[in-house]
């Protein structure tokens, strides 16, 4: 039954290893199990996450590509996109129909002609642009609106945990 | 489960009210969608052929009279049935049936549509798909063509694939393409159809190549045009027809005189099933 979404991920493997993407690293955990992949994503640049290192995992469905994987941070990242336990909440997550948080008709969807790598794409995207009009964090788009500075701030020491620097001084 | 347990240990301070009830809503619409997917597969993706008094047979004369009638009707002219699953793939998976069935019993059939499968993975890479996502799809279609040419798979191997969700839907995932592909193809056609405020290119996204999405009427004559097939669609329910008729002809603009489908649906509400003709002589 898996063994169709064990050839695409092997081959998105070898595509995003030849081929990687600038700022991301993406590899199964375990070569003996493909179904779970950890990344690493570097903050986009002139943002407020600019050369943080964020970790996050990334969970392949049996059936994949027919069904989207899963992400999910691992750093405790404050994000309007992101719920408080990492969850990664975006349009190329979800198939369309399944809305959880009623993104715009026009948002990039899941297909199966998608990949790992568009995913993660989207991803860096939304770092650098977050989406405040579908949050799965409420508290975090209400302060990306209303108190930008607090939001950067709260980032910035995230960014400095990710590279093991200490915290500056609030 | 460890996200179902996550959801309800996310930590309370970083949680605001209106949060948690968007989780549990998901959660609970999760709950539901299981429930869904589970009934639907408790029936098979592709039933055998059988009577089309096994449908007659669904209706209660009384309650369902109007489609107690109409399917009694049907078996004048049709005798069997294959009931194909209802989980949004429906279409294409009838039509993906009934394609299969005429190539098994015509290799010169089966010839023409490996080479215009080929000509449609070029043709889909050139309209911009994603080039190796996309044609891993193609490939696997035309392996699993090749196969029942060159003799490797008969009729049972064949619907033992067709009844398998992952080979099955890997298969069905092509035509979904070269729906898309066609209605790409001819986009100044179909682009006024195109409801909603989407562009062609979204309605295709969105509405096309993923799966489980139910097909429209666009989507329809696409894969028929897709696929050079002619289809006839009876409906069970005259309001649905077009022209109030009982049963359409695709391509648009053939009369019945004249027209011989290659593969015939029934449409009841919300879903496709094949049937199938009676012999034409019964010495």
């Amino acid at each position: 039954m898996a063994g169709y979404a064990l050839k695409r991920l092997m081959t998105e493997y070898k595509e995003l290893t030849t081929r990687p993407p600038e700022g991301i690293i993406a590899a199964p955990i375990d070569e003996d199990n493909f179904f779970e992949w950890e990344c690493l994503i570097t903050g986009p640049e002139e943002t407020c996450f600019a050369n943080g290192v964020f970790p996050a995992r990334i969970t392949f469905p049996q059936d994949y590509p027919l069904s989207p994987p899963k992400m999910r941070f691992t750093c405790g990242i404050f994000h309007p996109n992101i719920y408080a336990d990492g969850r990664v909440c975006i349009s190329i997550l979800h198939a369309p129909g399944d809305d959880p948080t009623g993104y715009e008709a026009s948002n990039e969807r899941w297909s199966p002609v998608q990949s790992i790598e568009k995913i993660l794409l989207s991803v860096v995207s939304m770092l650098a642009e977050p989406n405040d009009e579908s949050p799965a964090n409420v508290s975090a788009a209400k302060m990306w609106r209303e108190d930008r500075a607090q939001f950067e701030k709260i980032a910035d020491q995230l960014v400095r945990k990710t590279l093991c620097l200490p915290a500056s001084e609030a | 489960m460890l996200q179902t347990d996550m959801v309800h240990g996310s930590s309370e301070n970083q949680t605001t009210s209106t949060e948690a009830i968007t989780e549990d809503e998901i959660l609970l619409q999760d709950q539901q969608l299981k429930r869904i997917e589970d009934e639907q597969k408790s029936a098979p993706l592709v039933g055998d052929k059988c009577s089309l008094f096994s449908l007659v047979a669904l209706y209660d004369p009384d309650t369902s009279s109007a489609f107690f009638s109409k399917a009694n009707e049907l078996t004048e002219v049709y005798s069997d049935i294959r009931f194909i699953r209802g989980d949004g793939n429906c279409f294409y998976r009838a039509v993906l049936v009934g394609l299969v069935e005429i190539m098994l019993a015509d290799k010169e059939k089966l010839r023409k549509f490996i080479t215009s499968s080929k000509e449609w993975t070029e043709k889909l890479v050139k309209l911009g798909f994603p080039d190796w996502t996309c044609t891993d799809f193609c490939e696997f279609f035309i392996e699993f063509l090749q196969n029942i040419y060159d003799g490797k798979d008969n009729a049972d191997a064949v619907f033992k694939n067709l009844n398998d969700d992952n080979t099955a839907n890997y298969l069905l995932m092509f035509f979904r393409l070269i729906t898309s592909g066609h209605l790409k193809e001819n986009a100044a056609h179909y682009e006024p159809f195109i409801g909603e405020g989407l562009t062609l290119a979204q309605y295709c996204e969105t509405e096309i190549e993923a799966m489980w999405k139910e097909s429209d009427h666009l989507a329809i004559i696409a894969l028929v045009k897709a696929t050079n097939i002619r289809l006839r669609i009876e409906y069970m329910d005259r309001s649905e027809a077009p022209n109030g008729g009982w049963h359409h002809n695709l391509p648009d603009g053939n009369d019945d005189a004249s027209f011989v489908p290659d593969i015939t649906l029934l449409y009841r509400p919300g879903h496709y099933d094949l049937i199938y003709k009676k012999p034409a002589v019964a010495s």
